[in-house]
């Protein structure tokens, strides 16, 4: 699998530390206008301009399935990089705050728990520690896969009317 | 011919050329991507050719053009290892050599022959795979043996190669005592490279397995092996080539680049840093000896591989100072494969060259000719001949470096009046540059026999005009009116410096123009190196027309520009009113120069339509051979230029269309006699422009459609309404419906009749926001019209909100925009879902099922009535915000799968804004 040790990017969602690979980073900006796109997942925001390049905007509270929290101030859209099926593609994910870039070496890195996480499982790298804190770090690629994301589309559509 | 035997007997070969290519490849993998794209490109070229071949039979020009670019991607096939494609080419490229020395008679077979050639190529360009496939493999070799059996010429190759061998010789006479001139600028290039060897020496040391160091020290051995070739330095050369050989066997991993081999390799670079040093030990027996040492220690580690001992082969004591040639001939001869291909890839930018250096001769041959006296022609056609005599060297070309050195020679004769220009020497100059011309054409033939015959006989009569004048010493040349003229323009001399240099080398003819000048203390050595450079970098300048960029970068201009243009227009508003007028008007400048900067950057997506004309032509003519249809098929119009994406959309419809009137449009032979037509078919696809529109017809002038037929099978087919009446128009879109066909069941053949193709055209124009017009004639044709907007990223959009977003309608599928009274609408099941338009009722779309929204209905103030078809919807909306050019975006990959969204694009304000797609709005309500 990837390289676990090295820099991660630290952030909050409700309190909760989690942190990504710093190589997926490709930028932090701050809160943008949204364009809704209907008849997508609660979780999916809209789209944004970023500089010509419009990307798709997911809130990662809504995502792990976390009570939503008004956008202010502090709020941060992380665009991340994605290598899926060998395409790139960007998406900004919505999270609380940014904290730090920390480095964290491979012995720090504990396997992620099999149960008992909000977080699916299958979306964490790791657990990390740091400064005496635990940072869960997530596998961005499955948290954003473009095909988990159509599925939950054409999941949606039969129930578009409810929403 | 036994079939079977000769596939055997050409599979055997291909295996083992194989195993002996990929011996012989060194990673070149890299430029595998580079090489599909040129090859495409040739495979074009080949194409055209070939369709031209077709109507003219006896068209010379397209049987050279085809046969270059089969050697084109033959030596360039081999380069990178493609060794299928290799033997493809290079079969083909036998028929083609024989089609064009007229021992093959091109007809049908021959052209059908080249074009499947070119189609395995293509396939294999597709897929690099293919070629580890065995059935295709089986496919090739049996299109390899027909071509075989039909250019039946096995043997030719072992004629080229005696062949070549007595050229050699011969030029080697001529070569030694011209090439003194450019050994000042040969000693300071080859210092360069030594130094870059150098560097890679010490990354050797660190790393020898580094195959990258020692390609790069290959190349620039290689380099200055040519450089020494050119220059007459055969000690060089043979040091180099020696070396050249040791490398590329630790490249290929022969041997094994161990502390003796960087060692050996040091040595031969220090060996050539003292001769640059000092020329003069070339002629010095010990440093020979000690030298013929190191040359033989390199032998004891040269590759045992064949291919490679081969290449050393002769490698016994030779004593150099007097036996000068000999290496020389060795290298020629026996260069390793992969240079060979390296070469190859100069031949084209040779020959371009040469052609433009021909057309200049003969130019100043026809002033010289009404001014026999004028030097300043004369000067320039030896420097021209000269060019040609260096370059040609360089890309193996001895029959051109033959002629070239010798004709140099006799204009030398001229430039120094020791022989006075008449017209017998203009004719004899005149043939020379037509010889060279027919080389650069037809370059196989450097093997024809007929053709050296009569290229030696040239050679000799110009050496006979020389024979008057033999009793004046021979030295070295030089252009100092060229260099002078240089030094004068870059300031370093005045005019007057010139003529005095000029006056002095009268007194020492032995030395060069530059060396004098050096001497005299007018220049520094350094600025004379740079007028030697300018002065052959103008000969290579003109060359360069075209660049390949990469479209990702084309569309990222694009997009950025676009940001620019948005971000613009946010300011203009910001400032308007704060600005002064001086201000303002710089603004509106700015504002028209980032426009012109986006119509550049569009431009740039441009292509003509060119190959996409070509495809169809070939694809027309495949499909009239198959069904044996006596059909004219043309195009006109193929300069019309397209965005890059249209053109790749354009192809199927235009197939579909193409096909569809060559088997359904023009009628049978008997038919058209009987309609008093001429039984010639006529099929005709014409492109041009009109308002912002491409216009694309494909007009028959066939049968024409049968309107009733047309109705009768679409009622049939359930496809439509037997209640209703429909006029022509509409009865002829019918045929734009899924599934329709005329043709019945039994009949439909592997060309057209399924019912699938004008489906096909219709969604493929409608997703580039075209539109189709049908023109029929009963009994006279029909003429399908394609408009589709020039280009595809910028379209006119209307911004409406619906539930207060923004979304955008293309203008284009906009019909009607009114504010409804409460009577107006009509109600099913307490829901508004029809309205009254003007007598007309017009279903409603409902906002809940396409956006999945809430019930807000109430917000909707107007209608937007939108059109698709000839048919209508009504899409209520909150407000119409405004009409704009607005700029395409593609919609993310996450969102592909919501319907209703064509794309996407960013609007005035940098905000996001959907487009709808309307086609999906008719489809899901039509359905539900």
């Amino acid at each position: 699998m990837e390289l676990h040790d090295g820099k991660y990017l630290t952030f909050s969602l409700k309190k909760e530390e989690y942190g990504i690979p710093i190589l997926k980073v490709k930028e932090i900006i701050g809160l943008m206008e949204i364009t809704d796109v209907p008849k997508t997942p609660d979780f999916v925001k809209g789209v944004i301009n970023l500089r010509g390049k419009i990307i798709p905007i997911m809130d990662l509270r809504l995502k792990f399935m976390m009570e939503e929290k008004e956008y202010n101030e502090r709020t941060c859209t992380i665009v991340v990089e994605t290598n899926v099926n060998n395409t790139k593609s960007l998406m900004g994910i919505v999270v609380d705050t940014v904290s730090e870039v920390v480095n964290i070496s491979q012995n720090e890195i504990e396997p992620p728990p099999q149960y008992g996480n909000k977080v699916d499982e299958d979306f964490l790298l790791g657990m990390g520690k740091v400064k005496g804190k635990v940072v869960m770090l997530l596998n961005i690629e499955k948290i954003i896969n473009s095909e988990e994301m159509i599925n939950l589309l054409s999941d949606m559509k039969g129930n578009a009317v409810n929403v | 011919m036994n079939n079977e035997e000769n596939m055997d007997d050409i599979l055997k070969k291909i295996l083992e050329e194989e195993s002996f290519i990929t011996s012989q490849t060194i990673d070149y993998q890299e430029y595998l991507p580079d090489f599909i794209a040129r090859a495409l490109e040739d495979l074009e070229v080949i194409e055209t050719n070939a369709l031209e071949l077709d109507n003219d039979c006896e068209n010379m020009e397209a049987i050279n053009a085809m046969f270059r670019s089969f050697h084109n991607i033959k030596g360039s096939s081999g380069f990178v290892g493609q060794d299928v494609i290799q033997k493809i080419a290079h079969q083909t490229e036998t028929l083609m050599d024989g089609c064009r020395k007229n021992t093959i008679k091109v007809n049908k077979q021959i052209i059908d022959l080249i074009l499947n050639s070119v189609d395995f190529i293509k396939q294999i360009c597709e897929d690099i795979n293919i070629t580890s496939d065995e059935t295709f493999l089986e496919i090739v070799y049996v299109h390899l043996s027909n071509l075989e059996k039909i250019s039946g010429k096995k043997d030719n190759n072992t004629e080229i190669n005696s062949d070549i061998e007595t050229d050699k010789i011969n030029i080697d006479d001529i070569n030694d005592d011209i090439n003194d001139e450019y050994l000042y600028d040969f000693i300071s290039e080859t210092k360069e490279h030594l130094e870059i060897i150098n560097k890679n020496m010490c990354g050797l040391k660190k790393d020898p397995a580094n195959k990258d160091t020692m390609h790069n020290i290959f190349r620039s051995l290689h380099s200055i092996k040519g450089l020494a070739g050119f220059a007459g330095q055969t000690v060089i050369q043979r040091i180099t080539h020696d070396t050249e050989t040791l490398i590329d066997g630790c490249c290929k991993e022969i041997i094994s680049p161990d502390e003796n081999i960087i060692d050996l390799i040091s040595k031969s670079n220090d060996y050539i840093e003292k001769i640059c040093d000092d020329i003069s030990l070339v002629k010095n027996q010990t440093f020979l000896e000690e030298l013929h040492g190191h040359l033989s220690s390199i032998g004891n580690f040269k590759p045992t591989d064949d291919q490679l001992t081969k290449s050393v082969r002769k490698e016994n004591p030779v004593n150099k100072s007097e036996e000068k040639e000999e290496p020389v001939i060795d290298l020629e001869e026996k260069e390793t494969p992969a240079v060979e291909s390296f070469v190859e890839n100069f031949m084209q930018d040779f020959i371009e060259e040469a052609k433009e250096h021909i057309e200049s001769i003969e130019l100043k041959l026809l002033l010289l000719e009404k001014d026999t006296n004028n030097r300043e022609i004369i000067c320039s056609m030896f420097r021209s001949f000269h060019n040609i005599k260096g370059s040609a060297g360089f890309v193996n070309q001895t029959l051109i470096q033959k002629i070239a050195g010798q004709t140099e020679i006799l204009i030398d004769k001229c430039r120094k009046d020791r022989c006075k220009v008449n017209k017998d020497i203009i004719d004899l100059i005149l043939n020379s540059a037509d010889l060279i011309k027919k080389v650069c054409d037809d370059n196989t033939l450097n093997t024809n026999k007929k053709f050296i015959n009569d290229v030696d006989i040239h050679l000799h009569d110009l050496e006979n005009t020389e024979v008057n004048f033999k009793n004046v010493p021979e030295e070295a040349f030089e252009a100092p009116q060229k260099l002078g003229e240089i030094l004068v323009e870059q300031n370093i001399l005045s005019e007057h410096e010139v003529k005095e240099i000029l006056d002095k080398q009268k007194d020492y003819p032995e030395l060069k123009f530059g060396q004098i000048a050096v001497k005299e203390g007018k220049t520094q050595v350094k600025e004379i190196i740079g007028a030697i450079r300018t002065q052959q970098s103008k000969v290579t300048a003109a060359t360069e027309d075209y660049m390949r960029i990469a479209t990702s970068r084309v569309d990222n201009l694009v997009d950025m520009i676009g940001e620019l243009i948005i971000n613009q227009s946010l300011v203009e508003q910001e400032v308007v009113g704060i600005f002064d007028s001086k201000n303002l008007n710089n603004l509106l400048r700015m504002s028209r120069i980032t426009k012109d900067i986006q119509n550049l950057a569009m431009q740039l997506r441009m292509v003509s339509l060119k190959s996409t004309f070509n495809k169809i032509t070939r694809i027309a003519r495949d499909t009239i051979n198959e069904l044996g249809k006596d059909i004219n098929f043309s195009t006109s119009g193929d300069e019309t230029e397209i965005d890059r994406i249209i053109t790749e959309k354009l192809n199927d419809p235009l197939v579909h269309l193409v096909k569809n009137a060559i088997s359904h449009g023009i009628e049978s032979k008997e038919e058209r006699i009987k309609r008093n037509k001429e039984s010639k078919g006529n099929v005709k696809v014409m492109a041009y422009n009109k308002r912002s529109c491409i216009y694309i017809e494909v007009a028959d002038d066939g049968g024409g459609i049968d309107c009733q037929k047309v109705h009768k099978k679409a009622l049939e087919k359930n496809l439509i309404d037997p209640n209703r009446e429909y006029s022509e128009k509409e009865v002829l879109d019918f045929i734009l419906l899924p599934g329709f066909s005329t043709v019945d069941n039994d009949n439909v053949n592997n060309i057209s009749g399924r019912g699938v193709g004008m489906d096909v055209v219709k969604t493929e124009i409608s997703k580039i926001s075209g539109k189709i017009e049908i023109i029929n004639k009963p009994g006279k044709g029909c003429t399908f019209i394609l408009k589709i907007p020039v280009n595809h990223a910028v379209m006119n959009g209307t911004i409406v909100d619906i539930n207060g977003q923004n979304y955008i309608i293309p203008t284009i599928n906009l019909k009607k925009i009114i504010q409804p009274q409460e009577e107006d609408w009509i109600s099913v099941q307490g829901i508004r879902s029809m309205i009254r338009v003007r007598d007309e009722i017009i279903p409603l779309i409902n906002l809940n099922k396409v956006f999945g929204l809430a019930n807000k209905e109430d917000s909707s103030k107007l209608i937007v009535i939108i059109e698709m078809d000839q048919k209508f919807k009504a899409l209520p909306v909150k407000n119409v915000v405004g009409r704009r050019e607005i700029v395409i975006k593609p919609v993310s990959p996450e969102f592909s799968q919501l319907k209703f969204v064509s794309s996407m694009s960013i609007l005035g304000d940098g905000k996001v804004s959907l487009i709808l797609d309307i086609e999906n709005l008719f489809e899901t309500e039509g359905a539900a």
